[in-house]
């Protein structure tokens, strides 16, 4: 029975991520193969899942690349960022153009697990927020709470980003202390009930149009499995990834519904915002591939894949007006 | 099978903190015995990433911020003021000193989520005056240990921002779900302490009128000179959290910021009187943070070896129904209070205990909060009772630690009669929530 | 023995005065923060940071002063009415046998985890202001020697006592 250390305390990630994994591997390899999962911080520290799991304390984890991003900032590119592409895309990159293969051997090269993708998020939420946020004027000295790269870019936006220990969030949007915070997508948000005490509802999370999630292996371990076993787990996990991504739509959809009803008013950020998130992001991303060869390897196939698709909304998208 | 090691490493912790090993040790001990027999060598691994994990929380900030503020109140002869001027008014009132301390207890309370914190500096405060005043030692202990505890209960509070997201409910309805039980539990502290002081007269000495006592306006004088400092210091802490200005752990530094200022306005600071808050503070806090610490490697050593598998098959064994269930999760709940500190039951319980709770169709909020009250009852139950423990860091030796386990006992039993009427009246918890939250 | 004993604990009280200054600038740092962010409107990067690094150091660096001040709570039930040499007994088995182990393997693998981070330049990951992690690691190595070392100097306390050449022995 192996272990499984994760990031997360509960909700989606645990539940249709982590804990899925496990019942799906349960179930397809006819109960051989079992996985305990353990909450963040049981184990190993929650930021600190690809250690724990390199280090064997763990056989395997879930968690999301960027928390590693002081180790080596390529991991935002696979964690998503203001500069990725949306989900469906961020899917296709994956597991079609070669960002799998990618994966796999930065991992194992530079961290020294192996890893696949395990889980995606869609666009977040831009910001649970205490004052209207549609344009960048609105976005000038906003207190907002937030972690990782993008508190560097909301800053080059003129936001005042604030880093809050994660216990004291909640009381600090209650009281004022920030305007405004980010945290997941809709359906993720309902659970810490940050829009009981901030109005207004922020969209599309720029900051993060999609986050795919990942499944690190032990080397040792996975050393020992038969190739059958190795490809089981593989397929596992993408499964498991088609199937939060289904699942998160249709929740997300449905939470809308939710926030509405509990009286929140849902603000579409205009497009000068939105564009100039991704301006920042890709400049962010320039400059961090000069610094770094698998960043720049990594973005490369990234905007390659990019510019294949540069006309699929063309032909993908059909127009509608959106009243029948 | 193997996971039923994991229920052996309670004896073995047990015995090394009986016999008198520095508790902080016995858990790091207990951790390297059973860490070594589960992870071998990577057991190390685990060590560290609990260094760095307690070392990096920012929120136990709280921690060196409250006790220093509670050395500096303590060495400017504020507290000392405080308590004479809430003797002026209630030395007739059977164990007044004691009821004034829960007062503060609750405003600290609501100032910070960290346990221990706020123990700290209400024992620092309060136990001078009331041995001055020949209180009992164990209803001293006992107010203290209780008192300090409702950080728990009362917003905010670290253990429900823990909890909301392992049970997959809002912080919010958490806090809020909290009030009433919180200030019924505080209200029956102060109702028994009145209550064993009017029984038993000598535990809280009132004293008779005499002819010294200052007349009505030279004791509204006093008071006022007394009161106005700590009421800046609660204007700094709380205020500052109300209005807006300060997250709960930045307010606790400017408490802090003002306990030095306060000293300066009464003309007792002094380089001498400063560094003796100093060094004060570091012998409490780092007590505290390294049996926080030691703690933190204990679960993550306990969670490896199978702990929470066995709680789960012991649960799956019985086979129990709705009601039956819920007693026996906060029994063990109890018990493993007693044994770990809250952080550790949270994290090994909550993600078993939640969704067995809600699959039997009880409110999620609610049980969390019966949840609370008995975690903050194992706080208080010896053995292992960080409580108390906290309390040896801040008292003099001539309250011992009998008198320690004594005096909490009372403090236990209405927690248990607090979550007794949570349980029969679930409104006490679901009704505030459904009030306040909303647009 | 003596000799090492006094060198030992002096170290640790020097130490144990740098820890109980921390506070100071953790105070400093955390008000800052409030009023830069309230009145000025400008957050700063930095105080998040710096307020878990002066916690952490603090506690940490002060372990061993705590030790030597015998602050560190135990439960006396039996410790207490025990003669002074069966006292010596506990606590020269407990930290020989367990303590001293532990904390010599904890300090060799603290010295990996800080060389590491010092070779490739790690970074926190916590903020944007996102320093190197080495100087904070060098901290955690520091204090865990430092505990090691007054580890060691309880045990000569508690070995003084076993031979006669002392009658108070170890932590009150
Ligand atoms: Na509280
Ligand atoms: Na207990």
């Amino acid at each position: 029975k192996w272990k499984m250390a994760t990031g997360w305390a509960g909700g989606p990630l645990m539940d249709i991520g982590a804990k899925a994994f496990a019942e799906r591997l349960e179930q397809l390899s006819g109960g051989r193969m079992q996985v305990q999962v353990f909450p963040g911080g049981a184990l190993g520290g929650a930021l600190k899942v690809s250690e724990t799991v390199k280090n064997g304390i763990a056989d395997m984890g879930h968690l999301w690349m960027g928390y590693d991003w002081g180790k080596d900032t390529t991991t935002v590119l696979f964690g998503g960022y203001a500069g990725s592409f949306d989900s469906e895309r961020m899917l296709h990159w994956l597991y079609e153009g070669g960002g799998v293969e990618l994966q796999r051997e930065f991992r194992e090269k530079e961290f020294d697990v192996i890893s696949f993708p395990l889980f995606i998020r869609t666009a977040e939420v831009f910001l649970h927020s205490r004052k209207p946020v549609r344009t960048l004027e609105d976005l000038q000295g906003l207190k907002l709470r937030t972690a990782g790269a993008w508190i560097e870019m909301s800053a080059a936006m003129g936001a005042a980003p604030v880093t809050t220990p994660g216990g004291e969030i909640y009381a600090a949007l209650e009281r004022g202390v920030i305007d405004a915070t980010e945290w997941g997508t809709l359906w993720e948000n309902i659970s810490p009930g940050f829009s009981k005490v901030a109005k207004y509802l922020i969209i599309p999370g720029v900051h993060q149009p999609t986050a795919p999630f990942e499944l690190v292996l032990n080397k040792r371990m996975w050393g020992k499995l038969t190739p059958a076993d190795q490809a089981l787990i593989e397929t596992t996990a993408k499964l498991v990834t088609y199937e939060s991504w289904l699942k998160i739509g249709q929740e997300d959809a449905k939470s809308l519904e939710f926030y509405r009803e509990q009286g929140n008013e849902v603000i579409d950020l205009e497009p000068e915002v939105q564009y100039e998130a991704r301006r920042v992001g890709k400049e962010w991303a320039g400059k961090q591939a000069e610094k770094s060869e698998w960043f720049a390897r990594v973005l490369k196939s990234q905007e390659e894949f990019e510019k294949l698709w540069a006309d699929a909304d063309r032909y993908r998208n059909v127009k509608v007006d959106g009243k029948n | 099978m193997s996971e039923y090691l994991a229920l052996l490493m309670f004896p073995v912790l047990l015995v090394l903190i009986f016999i008198g090993f520095p508790v902080a040790f016995s858990l790091m001990a207990t951790t390297l015995i059973f860490g070594l027999v589960t992870f071998g060598d990577n057991l190390i691994f685990l060590l560290i990433d609990k260094i760095e994990e307690v070392g990096s929380n920012f929120v136990l900030a709280a921690v060196p911020l409250f006790v220093f503020m509670g050395s500096m109140l303590e060495r400017s002869g504020i507290a000392d003021r405080l308590f004479e001027a809430i003797h002026l008014w209630t030395k007739r009132l059977p164990g007044g000193l004691a009821v004034g301390t829960i007062l503060m207890a609750i405003l600290f309370a609501a100032s910070t989520g960290v346990i221990g914190a706020a123990e700290a500096v209400i024992g620092l405060l309060a136990i001078p005056p009331m041995l001055k005043h020949r209180y009992n030692k164990a209803l001293i202990s006992g107010t203290i240990c209780a008192g300090g505890s409702l950080g728990t209960i009362i917003p905010p509070s670290v253990v429900a921002v823990v909890i909301g997201p392992l049970a997959n409910v809002s912080i919010g309805d958490l806090f809020m779900g909290m009030v009433f039980p919180g200030l019924l539990l505080a209200t029956l502290y102060a109702i028994y302490i009145i209550a064993i002081c009017v029984i038993r007269p000598e535990y809280g000495p009132s004293s008779e009128p005499s002819p010294d006592d200052p007349g009505l306006w030279e004791k509204i004088r006093l008071t006022v000179y007394a009161l106005v400092p700590p009421l800046v210091m609660i204007f700094s802490v709380l205020g500052s959290m109300i209005m807006g200005w300060a997250a709960p752990t930045e307010a606790a530094a400017l408490g802090a910021l003002c306990s030095v200022g306060l000293a300066v306005f009464y003309r007792r600071f002094n380089m001498r009187m400063f560094s003796d808050a100093l060094m004060a503070t570091l012998r409490i806090t780092s007590m505290i943070m390294l049996i926080l610490l030691a703690g933190n490697m204990f679960t993550g050593v306990f969670a490896g070896t199978g702990g929470m598998m066995v709680v789960n098959n012991l649960i799956d064994a019985l086979g129990l129904g709705p009601w039956g269930l819920l007693f026996l999760v906060l029994f063990l709940t109890l018990i493993a209070g007693f044994f770990l500190e809250w952080a550790s039951v949270t994290l090994i319980f909550i993600p078993i205990f939640a969704p067995l709770v809600a699959a039997a169709g009880f409110d999620v909020v609610w049980f969390c909060i019966l949840f609370m009250i008995m975690l903050q009852t194992g706080y208080l139950t010896p053995p292992m009772a960080p409580a108390i423990f906290y309390l040896r860091g801040v008292s003099p030796p001539e309250i011992t630690l009998p008198d320690m386990y004594r005096g909490v006992i009372p403090f236990i039993l209405l927690q248990l009669v607090v979550a007794g009427v949570v349980m029969a009246f679930p409104q006490i918890v679901l009704w505030l929530p459904s009030k306040v939250l909303g647009f | 023995m003596q000799k090492l004993l006094s060198l030992i604990e002096r170290i640790t009280g020097n130490v144990g005065v740098i820890a109980a200054w921390l506070v100071v600038p953790l105070v400093l740092a955390t008000a800052y923060e409030v009023f830069s962010r309230y009145l000025l409107n400008a957050p700063t990067v930095w105080a998040f940071e710096i307020g878990y690094m002066m916690m952490g150091s603090h506690f940490l660096l002060g372990a061993a002063y705590t030790l030597r001040q015998g602050s560190h709570v135990r439960v006396d039930l039996i410790y207490g009415s025990v003669s002074a040499k069966t006292r010596a007994i506990i606590d020269v088995a407990g930290y020989l046998f367990f303590i001293l182990p532990f904390m010599l393997w904890l300090s060799w693998g603290l010295w990996d985890y800080f060389e590491t981070s010092w070779v490739d330049m790690e970074t926190s990951g916590h903020s944007s202001w996102n320093p190197v992690v080495w100087p904070y690691r060098l901290v955690f190595l520091i204090a865990i020697v430092v505990l090691t070392l007054q580890i060691v100097g309880e045990i000569i306390k508690g070995v003084q006592v076993l031979t006669g050449k002392s009658s108070t022995g170890g932590a009150a």
